[in-house]
């Protein structure tokens, strides 16, 4: 389990004890010592993201992936608690093989920077990819909301508003639900490699 | 709890069942008339389908005929049905007042895969001379077939003169499936019906971006989808995540048809319902046309536009490029399924 501290803008609020991570939505990436230093004084491990530096290239060659386990360079995922979560741009998300790579992988946490907040959460990108891999989404929207499986929102919508907390919003992420999800609607076991390789579309 | 059929069951079971089918005879068409259909603008129906057991094969035939009238009346060039479409057949061997609710999974795979050859045939037989009839596209929902030894839940698309056109099996199984004895369809998808590019994926098939990639590089446009969701509380949002998220992201027209319904044990919810790329909607919502209720039946119909769908995805693959072939070489290069 995870408690998350979403916060959003140019500065970073007075750190507030409780969270395991922090993830900060700005516009400019701080230094790295601004950000050690505050993460030293919460006592929590902080993740900065802006969307010009959310960008990925693709790299099939594990060799050549920079600062990660993984087959997408540029160092956008990373290691919390054990478990990998990725930051990307939206229509990164809009391509499903991303995702689908990413999940196959081991990401858990998938998080995008969003302009505005979707009227319906289907129309976000990040949700579909959410439900196509039965991982966890954190939309960094005006209204952040936390992309679930259906399988295991009590709504089954697959979307739960984050509550406001001292100019930031929070989340609990328990990360063991997704076994449930994959156990109630197996998604990945279900993939047909061998089907996807014969009719390889990327070849026509 | 019914026991598991012996042989001489299993075999006396078909030939009731063949019987009761053989006293409905499909109508014989007139000779078929040339039609012509447009290449821009096309009119689709989707079915929600009531899918409880019938009690006597004409209940069926009516309520599908009916649906081809309101087609017919309503000027639509396509008509799509759910999946396993002729399941309510069974019905009338199996009313729903005996134990038929308690079958074992055992049970069902036997008499799926006995009663799959006759009630595959007369659903075959009646949707392709009702196309013929009526002269509209049909694409026929799906129903269990034997395919060299493989029990396959197989999608049929019927031209407007009653020929099949595509055949297409499920490949991505739900897991009640493979207890019942069905097979993964494998090999390579079915040709598109041109002009429209018309073609259909079985369900759960839809849960996949891969299987709209696969077949959108076959050219398609129009992706027809049959489905029976066995969940007994629809929610928008788990009806989002199928056919309606995939062609977002992989821009063509969804088509969904419904079967809805309690068969055999099994709660069916669903909504039929005509998707597209949001920004080719009005209101930008992706939704054409969709049936008010998650239960019962209801045919839905709209007008898609072909051109803007053109214009739309040759803007879409420029701002939206597929990753490297070397990437997806390596992402999908694993040896052995998941």
């Amino acid at each position: 389990m995870a408690e998350i501290w979403v916060v959003r803008g140019e500065g970073l609020p007075a750190p507030t004890a409780g969270y395991d991570l922090t993830i900060w939505d700005t516009a400019q990436l701080p230094s790295e010592t601004q950000m050690r230093t505050w993460a030293g004084w919460a006592e929590t491990h902080l993740l900065a993201g802006s969307p010009a530096d959310l960008l990925m290239g693709f790299e099939p060659r594990p060799d050549l992936w920079p600062g990660t386990h993984f087959a997408l360079g540029g160092g956008k995922i990373w290691r919390f608690h054990h478990r990998f979560v990725a930051w990307l741009t939206p229509s990164l998300y809009q391509i499903p093989e991303v995702p689908r790579a990413l999940a196959l992988a081991g990401v858990e946490l998938m998080i995008s920077s969003n302009s505005a907040t979707a009227r319906d959460p289907a129309l976000d990108p990040l949700w579909r990819a959410v439900q196509a891999n039965q991982v966890f989404g954190l939309a960094l929207g005006p209204e952040p909301a936390l992309y679930v499986p259906c399988e295991i929102d009590p709504t089954q919508e697959g979307c739960m508003p984050l509550e406001s907390d001292q100019g930031g919003w929070r989340t609990t992420l328990r990360f063991e639900d997704l076994d449930d999800a994959r156990r109630l609607f197996p998604v990945l076991p279900g993939l047909r490699m061998s089907l996807y390789r014969e009719n390889g579309w990327w070849r026509s | 709890m019914v026991a598991l059929l012996n042989p001489l069951s299993r075999l006396f079971l078909r030939m009731w069942f063949r019987s009761k089918l053989g006293r409905a005879t499909p109508p014989v068409a007139s000779n078929a008339v040339p039609v012509t259909f447009p290449l821009d603008r096309v009119k689709v129906a989707a079915v929600q389908w009531n899918a409880e057991p019938v009690g006597a094969v004409e209940d069926w035939t009516r309520r599908v005929t009916r649906f081809f009238e309101e087609a017919a009346d309503t000027h639509c060039h396509l008509l799509a049905f759910p999946e396993y479409m002729p399941l309510s057949l069974l019905g009338v061997v199996m009313p729903e007042r005996t134990s038929a609710h308690t079958l074992t999974d055992a049970t069902i795979r036997e008499v799926l895969g006995a009663l799959a050859p006759p009630s595959f045939r007369f659903w075959y037989r009646w949707m392709s001379a009702l196309s013929r009839q009526y002269h509209i596209v049909t694409a026929a929902g799906s129903a269990l077939t034997w395919d060299r030894g493989k029990l396959l839940n197989t999608g049929i698309i019927f031209d407007s003169q009653g020929e099949e056109r595509v055949r297409q099996s499920k490949w991505h199984l739900t897991p009640e499936e493979s207890r019942w004895g069905v097979s993964e369809g494998d090999g390579p998808p079915a040709d598109p019906l041109r002009p429209w590019g018309l073609t259909t994926l079985v369900c759960n098939d839809a849960t996949y971006p891969e299987s709209f990639r696969i077949i959108a590089s076959q050219g398609a446009r129009i992706a027809v989808v049959p489905i029976a969701d066995a969940d007994p509380r629809y929610t928008v949002g788990k009806a989002r995540r199928g056919c309606f998220s995939r062609i977002q992201d992989v821009p063509m027209v969804g088509v969904v048809a419904a079967a809805t319904g309690r068969l055999f044990g099994l709660h069916l919810t669903g909504k039929a319902g005509i998707y597209l790329p949001a920004p080719l909607t009005d209101d930008g919502s992706g939704v054409l046309a969709e049936s008010h209720l998650s239960v019962g039946e209801e045919l839905i119909s709209g007008v898609i536009s072909l051109d803007r769908l053109a214009w739309y995805q040759e803007r879409y693959r420029a701002e939206h490029p597929m990753p490297p072939a070397d990437f997806l070489t390596a992402l999908y290069g694993a040896e052995g399924d998941h």
